[in-house]
């Protein structure tokens, strides 16, 4: 006979969801409630026990859906000045703090890209229906959901599955007036139906009840009564509700919910403010230094971004975002050196990884230190199995092989990058720019097509494609590229001086 | 300033200490689509109190109207019958109290307006129609030929090239003229210019040029030799007997230097190498192999002489050339110099014929109605006017009767008599004028400017019909300006250029943007006088002189500006945008206008400092380690890198075999492959492009095939046919791809291109699909 059967079952459920064995649990409440139906301990018991099973976590970012940002309503100003929403990231910004598209690669939204590659960093606000439906590509399982509330059907219907003689509480028969009533229910209740029934409907029914039964307002119902609203997109109304509940009660999770609401409704800069109200009660909070670095990141400000990143590494110095970030800046702002010393810390704390080496072996070519650059990509192969990633670190050695004058090595390699990744586009220009160097111009052409035809947001291709329009003598097709690079990268030296040379030419008497 | 109400929507006067310029109106939506032409100012009422007239193009063909604006009120509106193309205001008699006419040209017609109504409508005479033409429509009107031949035949003779015309005349002339040209060209180069025989020049010129043919249409290129040595720009003198002098002596007296070092040494050695090929003919007279080294020499002597003569002149050519011509003038040169007579030019049509010729000629219906209206009426031939100015009679007083001059299609500048409307004067150009400027008076002496759709500037004084100058510009003109004895151009190429009116070039701007328009600033009660232009991003810059002392920030892109008096205030300047709004500003009286270039110093990126981090410490340390060990450093790096160019290459070889390449490796068969993947699923769409990257060879015999797991997915078409890839062009090929599954997993889908009959795959694409959407079942 085990031991626990001469234990009483009750306390044994509790000892078992204290040491999170919920399946467990969630079976002994069942045979405790067959016995006697309206024991509201265990029925309580198994209702936490269920939902901890699916919980997540939403206080993190989240994918934005194809839905959400093409048919996105909430922005408060449709044309915003620069500077002052995530759509129009600030020109300024740019020329003053040196990232060039040319210094440092940009995703497809025009933003420079990240250390860190979390939701929305890859592929945010596209700007049209087809390249909202493509696949955004380093992003291949990430790729953006229908809708949030499809997802979360999703869930909800994968852990029905799991209780096979149909739903532990038959919500349609729920008197909620009832419940709403005894928040010691009510609480375990509303989690149940939010997280494991995903019935936003219901929750928000019974969330906003318990709001008006007590006397004076509950934070903890305005709060999770702010967390439906924003599951049904109704921003605004979470705000209200979330800002009484910061009144009554400041804790961390307020402040991020509070701002995820803001930038969904393009707020960044009151975002900021609120992360900065919520430092000043939680003093070195290091989830709200990081919100305010991911902002001003979003926002193109990345010295901002970077001193943020720094107060969190003060914090807490084992942040793999912050080092990464950081490091990434100081690549991009020809201090690879500096750089190197970050991702060997990353290595230092475990992050074995195969992006790694690959960082790594660009660092040290572009530091000087040579005898190190080869093992670290070798390893990097070495490390993965993921196309998607070996087709990076292929079209990354590329990069020293075009760096040490070894054509025929960095062919080789963009070729393998695009095996690996047949939508490689940097790969395709830079084969292009190597064919072009061989003579072979009608490979060429075709390359830089197919390059910008996969990625219109480089300016590359486009201003490539014009240079050699030009020299073949179609002035006109030249022109067009050109002005596309321009689009992709206003202040491409380059690419003004072939324009007003176009210019001159068409002028010309 | 009283009349100036803002409404409730515009701004309100701002006051801004350091602008010149008050802001009297701003009407957004006050629909003025006209050009500067088209605007004028004038004391219609000569009550002093000036009104603003416009001849507002409207939004569609027939909706052109003129209006008349007091104050920023519209007070009166008639409609015209065809778009406006200027709109003038004159004195046309010596009624008191002295009321200006208003004189609006539209098409071939000019309307004049009095107190408001009309009073006078002028035609333009009428012209010679070509014979051809007029048959045509005589058959069509018999019911000869149906409206499709007559469009046909109009069009062939739009098209009709001047190769027929010159047939008639000896082409043989042409090309002995350009033979002489040069050697008659050099030869008067060894003669002093008291010397030269001026009697020579007029018989030249009669000689080589039949009366008939027009010097004008001579290519531009090869006359515009002449240069002055400081400036770029050229000139050429049109009146026939002088043109050669002209020229001539301007090569004689500024370039004779340069051509002496240039022919001095080819002359050196022709005198002095030619004796010594003289030699073997005295020393072995009767030799016959001598004589053929003789002969020979002789004949190699003719030749180099032959080059010195004709290949020297043509390349000196483009170098005085304006300076902005590419570096191929010379071939372009070559090239129009021979090829001149078969320039393409057409016949002039009638305006019903030439609309005929642009109806598609698939719309049979349209086409005979239009012939079936207007085969009856007789058929005319008018000039359309392009601009128009105006001349003082006799006196220069500001309300002193004027003459109209009007430049119009057919490429003349009419003087027309204000008072009976009767041609006084006619004067030919070698271009449709679009700009005209105006000095002088009729009886005494005036001065005509005219820039020509040719981007050439033709001046005409009293005595001339054809032009007196021809100033070339380096683009298109799109503004014209005349200040004191100056000619401000504004060109295509984004330049406002100055010329004295003798054509000598005295200075050009580069702007920073594309010319909407050019307008005088006239400012009589201080002295001032800058020209305004308005540029394409949306700013006017004044340059008084060459310097730019004022930019104007204005909401959109100005379309049209006047500066003038308006109302009872001088000083105030119209601008109309390109939206259709109405912007009045006013001059400041205390306006500073010291001349201060704004834009002098050096320019602004000189200050900015250029964001490069410092070398750190870390650098530093590593590079010494560098220093330290550097044999040991490039050892490791070299072995790595042969070890991974092995490694790589193998992979590479496997790659080769497999063929899994998105590119082909096949020389032969040069072909790449791109593929993408559409939609959220559960059906997907798979595209394929496929493209021939090679120069002329074709491919065929291909096919797509797709290699997935069929419990994850399936394919609507496993096998898609490639038809012939012809060399350059893209293909796609797509198919829909449905996944089963439901479980939120994903894989690969491999598209192979094979050859038929082959078992290894010509090239291979790996497509990672995403993970589908599920289905929401209610």
């Amino acid at each position: 006979m085990p031991p626990f059967e001469r234990m009483d079952p009750m306390f044994y459920a509790i000892s078992n969801f204290r040491r999170r064995k919920f399946k467990e649990c969630a079976e002994l409440c069942t045979s405790i409630l067959e016995k006697s139906p309206y024991d509201q301990c265990a029925w309580t018991l198994k209702t936490r026990a269920l939902t901890e099973q699916v919980y997540v976590d939403d206080l993190d970012l989240e994918e934005e859906s194809i839905s959400e940002s093409l048919l996105d309503e909430n922005a408060i100003a449709q044309t915003a000045r620069p500077g002052t929403s995530l759509k129009t990231p600030s020109d300024n910004a740019q020329e003053t703090m040196g990232i060039s598209p040319a210094v440092r690669p940009v995703t497809q939204s025009g933003r420079p890209v990240t250390g860190f590659i979390r939701p929305g960093t890859q592929s945010s606000r596209p700007g049209t229906m087809e390249q909202a439906l493509q696949t955004a590509r380093t992003a291949h399982t990430a790729r953006p959901v229908s809708s949030a509330s499809g997802r979360y059907v999703r869930l909800g219907t994968a852990s029905m599955v799991s209780s096979p003689d149909g739903p532990f509480i038959n919500l349609a028969r729920l008197n909620l007036s009832k419940y709403a009533t005894r928040p010691d229910l009510a609480k375990s209740l509303f989690e149940y139906i939010f997280y494991h029934e995903n019935d936003v409907r219901t929750a928000s029914t019974l969330a906003s009840l318990a709001v008006k039964s007590t006397k004076e307002p509950d934070w903890w119902w305005q709060f999770h009564s702010a967390k439906c609203f924003y599951r049904m997109l109704l921003y605004r109304e979470a705000e209200v509700l979330l800002k009484s509940a910061l009144e009554q009660q400041e804790t961390v999770a307020l402040y991020h919910y509070i701002n995820k609401v803001y930038i969904k409704m393009d707020q960044p800069l009151q975002a900021i403010a609120m992360y900065k109200k919520g430092l000043n009660r939680f003093a070195g909070e290091v989830t709200l230094l990081i919100g305010i670095a991911r902002i001003y990141e979003s926002l193109n400000d990345l010295n901002e971004s970077v001193s943020f990143y720094r107060q969190v590494l003060r914090f807490d110095s084992m942040q793999v975002e912050a080092i990464a970030c950081i490091a990434t800046h100081h690549f991009y702002n020809d201090q690879p050196e500096i750089a190197l010393k970050y991702f060997r810390r990353l290595l230092q704390m475990g992050v074995y990884k195969s992006e790694l080496f690959c960082n790594m072996g660009l660092c040290c070519f572009y530091a000087q230190q040579y005898d190190m650059v080869m093992v670290c990509f070798s390893k990097a192969l070495a490390l993965t199995d993921d196309s998607m990633l070996l087709a990076d670190i292929w079209y990354n050695v590329g990069h020293v092989a075009m760096g040490i004058g070894d054509l025929n090595l960095a062919h080789q390699c963009f070729r393998m990058t695009l095996t690996y990744n047949n939508d490689h586009a940097e790969a395709y220009n830079n084969f292009g720019v190597i064919e072009f160097k061989k003579g072979h111009l009608a490979m060429a052409r075709a390359f830089y097509q197919s390059s910008f035809a996969l990625a219109p947001h480089m300016f590359e291709p486009h201003f490539n494609f014009a240079s050699l329009n030009e020299k073949l003598g179609d002035l006109q097709g030249s022109y067009n590229a050109v002005r596309k690079a321009l689009d992709a990268f206003p202040e491409h030296t380059d690419s003004k001086e072939l324009i007003q040379q176009l210019r001159q030419h068409f002028s010309l008497l | 300033m009283s009349f100036f109400y803002s409404s409730e929507s515009d701004c309100t006067m701002k006051i801004d200490e350091k602008s010149k310029w008050l802001d009297a109106h701003h009407d957004n939506l006050a629909s003025l689509y006209t050009f500067t032409q088209c605007i004028a100012l004038s004391d219609i009422h000569a009550d002093g109190n000036w009104k603003l007239v416009i001849g507002d193009l409207g939004t569609d063909n027939f909706s052109s109207k003129l209006k008349v604006f007091q104050g920023v009120n519209l007070m009166h509106e008639s409609s015209l019958q065809d778009l406006p193309n200027g709109v003038i205001s004159f004195y046309m008699d010596t009624h008191e109290p002295r009321t200006p006419a208003i004189a609006v040209c539209s098409g071939p017609f000019i309307y004049v307006y009095k107190n408001l109504r009309p009073y006078y409508k002028f035609s333009m005479p009428t012209l010679e129609i070509n014979v051809t033409e007029q048959e045509l429509w005589a058959q069509v009107k018999d019911g000869k030929i149906n409206s499709f031949t007559l469009r046909e035949s109009l069009q062939g003779l739009k098209l009709l090239t001047k190769v027929l015309i010159y047939t008639s005349r000896p082409e043989s002339l042409l090309i002995i003229m350009t033979l002489l040209f040069p050697c008659i060209y050099i030869l008067n180069l060894f003669l002093p210019p008291f010397l030269f025989p001026r009697f020579f020049l007029p018989l030249f010129s009669i000689s080589f040029f039949p009366s008939s043919f027009s010097i004008s249409s001579f290519p531009s290129s090869s006359f515009s030799i002449s240069s002055f040595p400081s400036s770029s720009f050229s000139i050429s003198s049109f009146s026939s007997s002088s043109f050669f002098y002209f020229l001539f002596s301007f090569f004689l007296f500024s370039l004779f230097p340069l051509f002496l070092l240039l022919f001095l040494f080819p002359l050196f050695l022709l005198l002095f190498l030619f004796p010594l090929f003289l030699l073997p003919l005295f020393s072995f007279l009767f030799s016959l192999s001598s004589f053929l080294y003789f002969l020979f020499s002789f004949f190699f002597f003719l030749f180099l002489l032959f080059l010195l003569l004709f290949l020297f002149p043509l390349f000196l050519l483009p170098l005085f050339s304006i300076s902005s011509f590419p570096s191929s003038s010379f071939f372009y040169f070559l090239f129009s110099f021979f090829l001149f007579p078969f320039k393409n030019e057409g016949v002039q049509l009638t305006v019903r014929s030439f609309k005929i010729t642009q109806v598609n000629p698939s719309e049979t219906a349209l086409l005979d109605a239009y012939v079936e209206t207007f085969k009856d009426f007789p058929l005319k031939k008018q000039p359309v006017i392009t601009c128009m100015g105006t001349l003082k009679k006799s006196s220069t007083d500001d309300d002193a009767i004027s003459c109209l001059i009007i430049g119009t299609e057919n490429c003349c500048i009419y003087v027309l008599d204000s008072a009976a409307f009767t041609v006084l004067k006619t004067m030919t150009l070698p271009s449709v004028p679009v700009f005209i400027n105006v000095s002088g008076m009729y009886d005494v002496e005036y001065r005509i400017i005219a820039t020509c759709r040719d981007g050439k500037i033709y001046t005409f004084k009293r005595v001339n019909t054809t032009p007196k100058h021809c100033i070339e510009l380096s683009s298109q003109p799109v503004g014209l300006v005349r200040i004191n004895k100056t000619i401000v151009v504004g060109c295509m190429d984004e330049t406002l250029q100055c010329v004295s009116d003798k054509g000598k070039r005295l200075w050009s701007i580069k702007l920073p943007a594309s010319i909407m328009s050019m307008e005088l600033l006239d400012y009589t009660a201080k002295g001032i006088s800058a020209i305004l232009v308005a540029l394409s991003d949306s700013t006017v810059h004044m340059y008084q002189d060459k310097h730019l002392v004022d930019i104007i920030q204005t909401p959109d892109v100005i379309n049209a500006l006047k500066f003038g008096r308006f109302g009872r205030e001088e000083g105030n300047l119209i601008l109309t945008t390109r939206g259709g709004g109405l912007i009045v500003k006013i001059l400041r009286r205390h306006a500073d206008f010291e001349i201060k270039d704004i834009s002098l110093g050096p320019p602004a990126s000189q200050n900015t400092k250029l964001n490069i981090p410092k070398k750190t410490k870390l650098f530093v340390s590593q590079s010494v380690r560098e220093r330290e060990n550097p044999v040991a450093m490039f050892r490791t790096f070299q072995r790595d890198l042969s070890l991974f160019r092995l490694n790589t290459a193998r992979q590479f070889a496997q790659i080769l075999e497999n063929n899994s390449s998105p590119i082909s490796s096949d020389p032969k068969e040069p072909l790449k492959i791109s593929a993408l993947v559409q939609g959220i699923g559960p059906i997907f769409k798979l595209m394929v492009t496929i493209q021939n990257t090679s120069l002329i060879n074709p491919s065929m015999n291909l096919f797509i095939i797709f290699e997935f797991n069929n419990k994850l997915y399936s394919v609507r078409k496993p096998r898609i046919p490639i038809p012939f890839l012809v060399p350059g062009l893209n293909y796609v090929f797509d198919t829909l791809v449905e996944c089963k599954t439901d479980k939120g997993i994903s894989d690969d889908i491999k598209v192979l291109v094979f050859r038929e009959g082959q078992f290894c795959p010509l090239l291979t694409a790996v497509i990672s699909m995403p993970v589908s959407e599920i289905f929401v079942k209610e």
